[in-house]
């Protein structure tokens, strides 16, 4: 048996029958379809998430059932930690991150609500997911900090404090997170391609394609939902772009600074994938759902291409983390939806 | 089964459609598919939007009664007088909204008490944080102050505090979290706060905070339980109206479902499909009741086909006792059997019981498994629920592993009585044993007998599928068929001769000539009448003739290997059993290894114990699953023919 065989032998069969569980579309279009919030849930009740969508029914609360099924999803990539050694826990832990990076992000909000914004965020900090997955922070030191310097002690074991200092005048005097936000963005990918960096040379490769894709879909996401609703200058002060992606820097900095909204995403999608203009030649906010679909049918692609080759290597580990955050994700935002009453019509376009 | 085609007038369409769902025997074909000519000449009747706004709000419906962990198909029982439901749908949606915002109000509710104790727990989570040091050395996130509001608006201030997480006692006492001071400091200006001294005794001021949230949440939680009642209670008060309108609405999309298989003339609409021969008289007397005789029924026999051919897709009932359910489980589970050929279940239960017993003969391992069989039943009804098929095949192989250990003298891997038939445990350990079986050839040497019966059985089976399906050429010259046999029955005595000449002889050359070789010969007939079949009018050339002998000669080579490696596949119940037998007389020695002295000490009762556990979970596992493997590979592969569909008649019940 050769060495991948025996690293990734378990684990592939385990996680292929897991991604087979991932819902269909016909399920999402169920769910889409459902009458009511009631009833989605009830749909749901048919799926693994039995359990956590059952909080709703002795709790009434969406956020509860939310935070159950992220909590859920951060215990199943914890949950790989068993069955992997050497450099893919690290990889592991570059992919946790991701999830701590959105609690940081989240805690910090609730932070910057209740002491600079002068909101009372009642008992918010409570449907964050408390326990420590890569860095150690409490949540209850962040929200309560008393001000930005406490704010940085509650960061002082973590890389955060950092990221925070270096925006500390945007934050205290532009009052905005924007940029910290996407600077989290920015250090989750650099430490989880630093982590890639330690596999062997084919997991390498792997990773850092699909990496590229998930990348390159927050970019021009980003660039594209801000391009319609900003101006070039207010665009270029900030750092929206996420390094790591298939795009030229030259080309995402081109789409930044372009005037119309649908001038960028064209720039960008005919620069990188020649032949999609139509997907631009619409009205434009036509052109951002079409952009939507047409990024995650790439990423579906992507990895369906990974799905069907060799088996053993490190993008099964990587394509079940991204679908089931992606699966999960989408579950969230139908179940929102369907509570704000948004039409099935309209949850298709957010999908 | 029968094959109805109908047809009735259009205003007779609505009275012939209730009283097909009233009877739900028809089980109905698609016109185009039975044929393709109608195609052009009917219109179909497709199931419009209305029955699937239909649909939609029964399953609302089946949501509500999700609150009560119930279904209403559980709850109500049709009768043929039932009518569906004829209000509009947005009627019924109307109904159902009122409903559902009642729920939604209570989940609302819910809501708010849900997010109160989040405030509470971290309140909570503070004060154990800081715990007894509160008063000298004061948590850093929280903020403690005593005194009171103007007279007469505490409870104005009570519930302008509400957003935040806090404590307010009587006695005075505001604990607030620090991060909130902004939003408190004008709520007490506004609420004319004034100081008080704070109590002589303030270190008390945790435990009464504690006290005091323990008692915030368990009045929440109590409010909660109560909210969560009220939701059933909504359902509860609405049950018999929404059961009805449940049962009026699944009637209408059961109608829809029917008019669904009709198609449409100007004036007419058809239908066909599948009967039970014992229902053929009541539907034909009732269609022609309900339309005055103004139809046309056409009832035809598939047997009585003119081309002597079985018409495809015919349903199968497949119509067992009860107590044979569990195997026509394990039948379906592989595939229904084609209309008209035999039903396996009752040669799989005698099959599966005898393979699982010479496996797993043993007396206590075998009453142990029947007892979990009947802790599942008493289970299930004590649940009221129906017990799950396992529980009942558990019975069965519990039953028969009972039976085998007696006659193999094993209770619990020991021999409290003797053997009825043979010492399995003597003759694995090597001891001398009396009798016909003797040694573990003996042992295989019976599986193998059982083996050729079962082999034989199945294509006796085969001869009879294939008589019932006029498929003559199969039943002569199929390896399944009569050469078949013929080679299987000349090919086994030939090895046994063999073997009882010590491997040396085998019998004489015009034995082998006419009991091996003129049957191998003939079996080149089939390919060739299959050509002919394909290729009418064509001329045999070279190619096809050497297609042809390939053909032969795989065909040849699958009989032989085939059946070889069919019969020795038996060989695994002697090997399961044997394993079972090995196991057990292992774990007997490692508990005389743990004996001390004076004999078992408690360590030897603990492997003995533990052992049988790990036998009866491993190998009754294995026996269960080798047996549906010999089944289905030895067994069904020689006559089953798996390509039949249940039948499934549109009906209240179904």
């Amino acid at each position: 048996m050769t060495a991948p065989v025996r690293q990734y032998g378990f684990i592939n069969a385990k996680l292929r029958t897991r991604l087979n569980k991932l819902f269909d579309e016909a399920t999402l279009e169920k769910l889409r379809q459902a009458p009511s919030l009631a009833e989605a849930i009830q749909l749901l009740k048919d799926t693994p998430y039995r359990q956590e969508v059952s909080v709703y029914e002795s709790t009434g609360d969406l956020k509860e059932v939310e935070a159950a099924l992220w909590r859920r999803e951060i215990a199943t990539v914890a949950e790989l930690r068993r069955y992997l050694q050497g450099t893919l826990l690290s990889l592991l832990d570059g992919l946790l991150l991701r999830y701590e990076v959105d609690i940081v992000r989240n805690s910090v909000r609730l932070w910057f609500d209740a002491h600079l914004k002068r909101r009372s965020i009642g008992g918010e900090a409570g449907y964050l997911y408390q326990e420590a997955l890569v860095n150690p922070f409490s949540i209850d030191e962040v929200v309560n900090a008393e001000d930005f310097d406490a704010l940085l002690e509650a960061f002082k074991l973590t890389p955060y404090g950092q990221l925070l200092e270096e925006n500390r005048q945007d934050i205290e005097s532009r009052a905005h997170l924007f940029r910290f936000e996407t600077d989290l963005d920015r250090f989750f990918y650099r430490q989880l391609i630093e982590s890639v960096d330690k596999l062997e040379a084919a997991d390498k490769r792997i990773a850092l394609r699909l990496i590229a894709v998930e990348v390159d879909l927050r970019n021009v996401d980003r660039i594209a939902r801000l391009a319609f609703f900003y101006p070039p200058e207010k665009r270029s002060q900030w750092h929206i772009i996420i390094p790591g992606g298939s795009f030229s820097g030259q080309l995402l900095d081109s789409a930044v600074s372009v005037r119309k909204g649908e001038d960028a995403v064209a720039t960008l999608l005919n620069g990188h994938y020649p032949g999609l203009d139509s997907f631009t030649s619409s009205s434009s906010e036509d052109s951002l759902g079409m952009v939507e679909g047409l990024l995650r049918q790439i990423r579906r692609e992507e990895t369906m291409k990974l799905l069907r080759g060799y088996p053993f290597t490190v993008g099964i580990i990587l394509a079940y983390v991204f679908l089931k955050r992606k699966e999960i994700g989408t579950v969230v935002s139908l179940l929102n939806a369907h509570y704000y009453g948004v039409s099935p019509d309209r949850m298709g376009d957010g999908l | 089964m029968r094959h109805l085609t109908g047809a009735v007038l259009d205003s007779d369409s609505n009275a012939v459609t209730r009283e097909l769902l009233r009877l739900g025997v028809l089980d109905f074909v698609s016109l185009q598919e039975m044929s393709p000519d109608w195609r052009n000449e009917l219109d179909p009747v497709y199931p419009g939007e209305e029955q699937r706004q239909v649909a939609k709000l029964r399953e609302r419906i089946e949501t509500f009664f999700a609150i009560l962990d119930a279904h209403p198909a559980t709850l109500v029982d049709f009768f043929p007088e039932d009518e569906g439901y004829a209000g509009s749908v947005d009627e019924a949606e109307r109904r159902l909204d009122k409903v559902a915002s009642a729920i939604q109000r209570v989940r609302e509710e819910q809501k708010a008490i849900s997010q109160e104790l989040n405030r509470t727990k971290e309140l909570q989570r503070h004060l154990d944080g800081g715990g007894d040091s509160l008063v000298k050395q004061p948590h850093r996130f929280l903020s403690v102050r005593y005194g009171l509001p103007s007279s007469g608006r505490e409870e104005e201030f009570r519930a302008a505090l509400g957003k935040f997480p806090c404590v307010y006692l009587d006695s005075g006492l505001l604990m607030t979290l620090k991060r909130d001071e902004t939003g408190i400091a004008p709520l007490l200006e506004r609420f004319g706060w004034r100081e008080i001294p704070a109590p002589v005794r303030e270190e008390h001021a945790p435990g009464l905070a504690d006290a005091e949230i323990e008692k915030k949440t368990r009045e929440l939680e109590a409010k909660n339980d109560e909210l969560e009642k009220k939701a059933r209670e909504i359902v509860e008060g609405k049950k018999d109206e929404l059961l009805s309108l449940w049962k009026g609405l699944r009637i209408r999309e059961l109608s829809e479902t029917v008019r669904g298989f009709f198609g449409k003339t100007a004036r007419t609409f058809i239908f066909a499909g599948w009967v039970p021969a014992s229902h053929e008289k009541e539907l034909d007397g009732a269609l022609r009741r309900v339309t005055d005789n103004r139809c046309h029924l056409e009832w035809l026999d598939p047997f009585s086909h003119k081309d002597g051919q079985l018409p495809k897709q015919i349903p199968v009932i497949m119509n067992n006792p009860k107590w044979l359910r569990p195997f026509e489980k394990l039948v379906t589970n592989y595939a229904i059997p084609a209309y008209g050929t035999v039903d396996p279940t009752i040669f799989v239960a005698v099959f599966y019981c005898v393979m699982f017993g010479l496996m797993f003969g043993d007396v206590g391992h075998g009453l142990v498994v029947f007892l979990i069989g009947l802790l599942g039943r008493l289970k299930a009804k004590k649940a009221g629920k129906q017990e799950h098929f396992l529980f009942p095949l558990f019975r069965w192989c519990g039953g028969s592993a009972m039976v085998a250990g007696a006659l193999f003298g094993s209770w619990f891997g020991m021999e409290l009585f003797p053997p009825l038939w043979f010492d399995y445990h003597g003759i694995i350990s090597g001891h001398s044993v009396e009798g016909g079986v003797q040694s573990i050839s003996d042992i295989l040497l019976i599986t193998i007998y059982f083996g050729i019966v079962v082999i034989g059985f199945g294509l006796l089976l085969n001869f009879y599928n294939r008589i019932v399906k006029h498929d003559w050429v199969s039943l002569l010259f199929d390896k399944g068929g009569l050469l078949g046999g013929w080679l299987y029955a000349a090919g086994t005595w030939c090895a046994f001769y063999f073997v009882r000449h010590d491997y040396r002889q085998l019998p004489d050359n015009s034995f082998l000539a006419l009991f091996i070789g003129l049957p191998a010969l003939l079996m080149i007939v089939k390919p060739v009448i299959e050509w002919r079949h394909a290729h009418r009018g064509e001329r045999f050339g070279l190619m096809t003739v050497a297609y042809l002998l390939m053909e032969w000669l795989v065909e040849l080579l699958e009989v032989f290997s085939g059946y070889l490696s069919n019969t020795l596949s038996f060989m695994r119940v002697a090997g399961l059993g044997i394993a079972h037998v090995s196991l057990v007389i292992a774990f007997f020695q490692i508990a005389d290894m743990a004996a001390g002295s004076g004999g078992y000490t408690i360590w030897s009762y603990i492997i003995l114990l533990l052992g049988n556990v790990l036998i009866i979970g491993l190998e009754g596992l294995s026996a269960g699953i080798q047996s549906l493997r010999l089944n289905y590979y030895e067994f069904f592969s020689k006559y089953f023919d798996g390509t039949g569909r249940a039948y499934a008649p549109v009906s209240l019940k179904h």
